[in-house]
């Protein structure tokens, strides 16, 4: 099953400097220009590319797009629709996987790089001479209406993150009208700043959007707080109206490389080039048209009759794999920049005692045998995750205190932990016969005669996951540890694995699993933030550490990646969560004539590079 | 007839409100938070109140069930929680397009299945009659996915005869306009409807000529066919208009393997979604929408029996 959880777009960042001014050009995390920021644009390849021809492109079952504002309100906020926008309204920065890990798309990106000052609280940008599709230059004045408006209705902006942009902006200045400066509330660090910060910035045509209706003329409504609303509550309802998308004057406004040409309500959509795009690869094809599916099947069935250009393998179907690449397919997987694991409940009642202790996250770690689970569940269409940093695609925040694995396979070192502290075998279940807080006892909290007997939920609608479900089980069981399983659909998953006290009803879930299509999707700098820093809401868990916490600080306002190594070498051991091997976005099946395919971890797709051969 | 008429419409608006009632209520009660189910897991307390507020959900299960009541009076069946559209305008969208591809289907199965049951029952126990039970059984013990698979195996993916989608055409006379692409999908739901429907033909016809006044019909002299014409059709029909009425609903919602299988988006597919995606709005809509069907298509198989058969007084 194709998940509908939000997943954040690619968006681009550029490198900063440390110390002082401005200073050298920085990947994200640290890579120094020279082998961070790409200077190549992903299309150079096409520009002898042959022209012409129209691209079909398979979306995910039932989920067609359907939202254009590049404010993406929160229910909206899906890939689907992300990735839609950017070809519209692209993002301030853009950022891509290379060989050298997650960088800077320089060539792509529509502003230069930003410049950091004033002891990185200050961050001048200048944008590139880019022009809309009316004609009219991209200015500094579009920037700021962007964050006027986001200002005052950050509630209802899916990016939004409770003390991130536009929070830590204390004012914004226009110096020219390519030149803003942004003064911070305090000091960060630039390479996630841009990373994370700065890519949720899209550019916005304020000469044609600043209106409170379709009659009234274009003003500066966005300059304070009331105009600021009415002028969003105004896009948003053109944005709710699918049936005029092709043809609302608004969003025939475009900076991107690709116009609307049509816009169905059941979710196809037909991109034709914007003949005025001012970044260096003009799109080659005649036409990009977006397919929708109502079912992993029918897409697989579309694909099978030659009727998709760019599609995907559903799971089960990847034994398949040799006959659609005999049928002129090329089968790779899309790897997404996201990591996998089973969600502890530290604030459950019965089970929280027992997830508190490390030596019972480390006893469960050990019985994982993920290479196995990789191999036989995935189809090798997942890989084994040790931390909380991805191990695909590679990237310059990898280090080896996650890759080593702590906690490789190991289930009879399980049963020796437990045993070491307290516990028995009895009727088949883990027991503790000792409690107390002593380093040979059970642990703080837990009570003589408490068993380690878990309930977790788990997405349905994936054979791979059922299958996977079935092996943790039977891997907890050989440990002595009982596993009961409730398969729920994903969207019932989620409202169900809420951050919660321990004396509310809805802490009743105890491990959580919604990883099908990865648990916890990043953006460009992989910082734990969201998913793991105390009174996260992102941190759904509830896992509360001090030491992650002051680790997870640093990686956010030094740029050493040194902080990140340290974090993640931390986290790798501690176990806030049990990793698990992260499952490919999708398997992509990509037509041999389709040229110059690039696959975003970050889960953007670039179509403007593609072209098709004879 | 009218005090009838009037007497079943109370009914039926009482059942319709019944129904709300335990669907909202059921919807509800629910585990979890909504808005998170909706927004995922980088929703946050802003955004999550955001969306409370927006949807009502801020508010006590009686006030929303109000607004609901108040909204559907208006003709207004709710706002998809994630589809951004209206349940409106989704079901005029879509539910034109289920009558062309169910109705279609369902208008050849009747015309299939009342002449084939006539004949297997007119020659019971024969070679046609085995026949015919057989292919029946066979169809009928078919999951709606095989013959589905099966068609676009053969004759999409392999012979490139007919396309293995559904039209996409978002309106019902776009889809018309691609007549190729109703074929597999129409031919599926034919068969499995066909398969039901002739096995009741079948009995009410066999019950039908077990009746006394076959055996008056046949001492008249009557030749066969009109026998056949103006007796044993007209009596046997009932068990197939009863079929007829409730197959009504399901013109909505009886093509969902239909719908997975040839890429066609309907409103069947569109409640098993909402309800796997927790979109209330839309499970609601689509509820009321095919109560009425329901509660009509009940209503029209009864007056249909008294114009059958005179005998039924309403």
């Amino acid at each position: 099953m194709r998940q509908s959880s939000t997943r954040k777009p690619a968006r681009a960042a550029k490198l900063a400097t440390t110390a002082g001014a401005c200073a050298a050009l920085l990947g994200v995390g640290g890579v120094p220009a020279s082998a961070a920021a790409s200077t190549t644009s992903l299309h150079s390849a096409t520009r002898a590319a042959p022209s012409g021809g129209s691209v079909t492109y398979a979306e995910d079952p039932d989920a067609p797009p359907n939202w254009i504002m590049p404010i993406v309100t929160p229910s909206h906020l899906q890939a689907y629709n992300t990735s839609n926008v950017a070809l519209l309204y692209p993002s301030l920065y853009v950022y891509k996987s290379t060989a050298n890990g997650m960088v800077l798309d320089n060539v792509d990106s529509p502003a230069n790089p930003p410049v950091y000052s004033a002891g990185n609280k200050t961050v001048t940008i200048t944008l590139k001479p880019w022009y809309w599709s009316n004609g009219k230059p991209v200015t500094s004045r579009d920037i700021q209406f962007w964050y006027n408006l986001v200002r005052v209705e950050k509630s209802n902006w899916g990016n939004y993150s409770p003390g991130d942009i536009p929070d830590n902006i204390a004012s914004f200045t226009i110096l020219n009208s390519h030149t803003f400066r942004v003064a911070l509330t305090k000091a960060f660090n630039p390479s996630w700043y841009t990373a994370n910060q700065l890519t949720l910035i899209n550019l916005m045509p304020q000469a044609a959007w600043d209106k409170t209706s379709a009659s009234a003329a274009v003003g500066n409504y966005d300059q304070t707080s009331s105009g600021a609303k009415a002028v969003f509550n105004y896009l948003v309802a053109q944005a709710n109206d699918l049936a005029t998308y092709a043809t609302n004057p608004l969003w025939q406004v475009v900076s991107g490389p690709f116009k609307i040409a049509s816009w169905t309500n059941t979710g196809e959509v037909t991109f034709a080039p914007n003949p005025k795009y001012s970044g260096s690869d003009k799109v080659r094809m005649s036409q990009l048209v977006e397919v929708p599916f109502t079912s992993e099947q029918a897409e697989f069935l579309a694909l099978r009759s030659g009727s998709v250009d760019y599609g995907y393998v559903p799971a089960e179907d990847i034994p398949q794999e040799s006959a659609i690449e005999q049928q002129g397919y090329k089968v790779e997987p899309w790897w997404g920049w996201e990591v996998t694991y089973l969600q502890y409940n530290y604030n459950n009642k019965q089970a929280a005692p027992m997830f508190a202790q490390l030596y019972v996250r480390q006893a469960i770690q050990d019985a994982i045998n993920q290479p196995l689970i990789a191999k036989s569940v995935w189809g090798g269409a997942a890989v084994p995750d040790y931390g909380p940093i991805p191990v695909l695609p590679k990237s310059q925040f990898l280090s080896k205190g996650e890759t080593n694995n702590p906690y490789p396979y190991n289930p009879a070192r399980s049963q020796e932990l437990l045993a070491r502290h307290g516990w028995k075998e009895v009727r088949g279940v883990q027991t503790c016969e000792r409690p107390g807080s002593a380093t040979n006892e059970c642990g703080a909290g837990v009570a003589k005669g408490a068993k380690l007997s878990f309930k977790m939920l788990s997405e349905s609608g994936s054979p791979e996951t059922s299958a996977q479900d079935d092996y943790l089980k039977s891997a907890f069981a050989s440990i002595g540890v009982s596993l009961s399983v409730d398969e729920e659909p994903l969207n019932s998953v989620l409202a169900a694995t809420v951050p919660c006290k321990s004396t509310q009803d809805v802490c009743n879930w105890q491990i959580s699993y919604f990883g099908t299509q990865g648990s916890w999707n990043y953006p460009p700098f992989p910082s734990g933030d969201q998913p793991f820093l105390s009174g996260s809401s992102g941190n759904l868990g509830s896992y509360n550490s001090a030491a992650a916490d002051k680790l997870i600080e640093a990686t956010l306002t030094s740029s050493s990646l040194a902080n990140v190594y340290a974090y993640e070498t931390y986290m790798a051991k501690n176990l806030p969560v049990a990793w698990l091997p992260n499952p490919a976005f999708q398997v992509s099946a990509i037509s041999d004539h389709l040229k110059n395919v690039v696959q975003n971890p970050l889960l953007t797709f670039t179509p403007q590079s593609w072209y098709l051969s004879k | 007839m009218l005090t009838y008429t009037l007497r079943r419409s109370g009914q039926g608006l009482l059942v319709l409100a019944g129904l709300t009632v335990i669907t909202f209520l059921l919807e509800h009660l629910l585990p979890g938070n909504i808005a998170r189910s909706i927004l995922g897991v980088h929703a946050n307390p802003a955004t999550i109140a955001a969306f409370d507020k927006q949807n009502d959900l801020n508010r006590s299960i009686l006030v929303q069930y109000a607004h609901f009541v108040d909204q559907l009076l208006h003709g207004n069946l709710g706002y998809s929680y994630t589809q951004n559209r209206s349940v409106d305008s989704m079901l005029a969208s879509e539910a034109p397009r289920d009558v062309v591809l169910v109705g279609l289907s369902l208008a050849l199965a009747i015309a299939i299945a009342v002449p084939t049951g006539i004949v297997q029952a007119m020659r019971r126990n024969r070679l046609v009659d085995h026949v015919g039970t057989g292919i029946a059984f066979t169809l009928y013990s078919m999951p709606p996915y095989v013959p589905a698979l099966l068609a676009v195996e053969i004759f999409s993916i392999r012979l490139h005869w007919l396309p293995s989608e559904a039209p996409q055409a978002s309106t019902a006379i776009g889809m018309l306009e691609h007549p190729a692409g109703l074929v597999l999908p129409v031919l599926t739901l034919t068969l499995v409807t066909y398969a039901l429907f002739s096995r009741y033909m079948r009995s009410a016809v066999i019950d039908t000529l077990a009746q006394p006044f076959m055996h008056t019909a046949r001492c008249k002299g009557l030749p066969e066919r009109v026998i056949v014409t103006r007796h044993v059709l007209r009596n046997s029909l009932i068990a197939v208009v009863t079929l007829t009425g409730l197959s009504i609903p399901g013109i909505l919602t009886a093509g969902l393997i239909t719908e997975e299988v040839f890429n066609f988006p309907g409103v069947g597919l569109e409640y098993f979604n909402a309800a796997t995606t927790n979109d209330f709005p839309t499970m609601l809509g689509i509820t009321v929408v095919i109560g009425v069907v329901t509660i009509l298509g009940n209503f029209l198989a009864d007056v249909s029996y008294a114009i059958l058969d005179p005998r039924v007084r309403l």
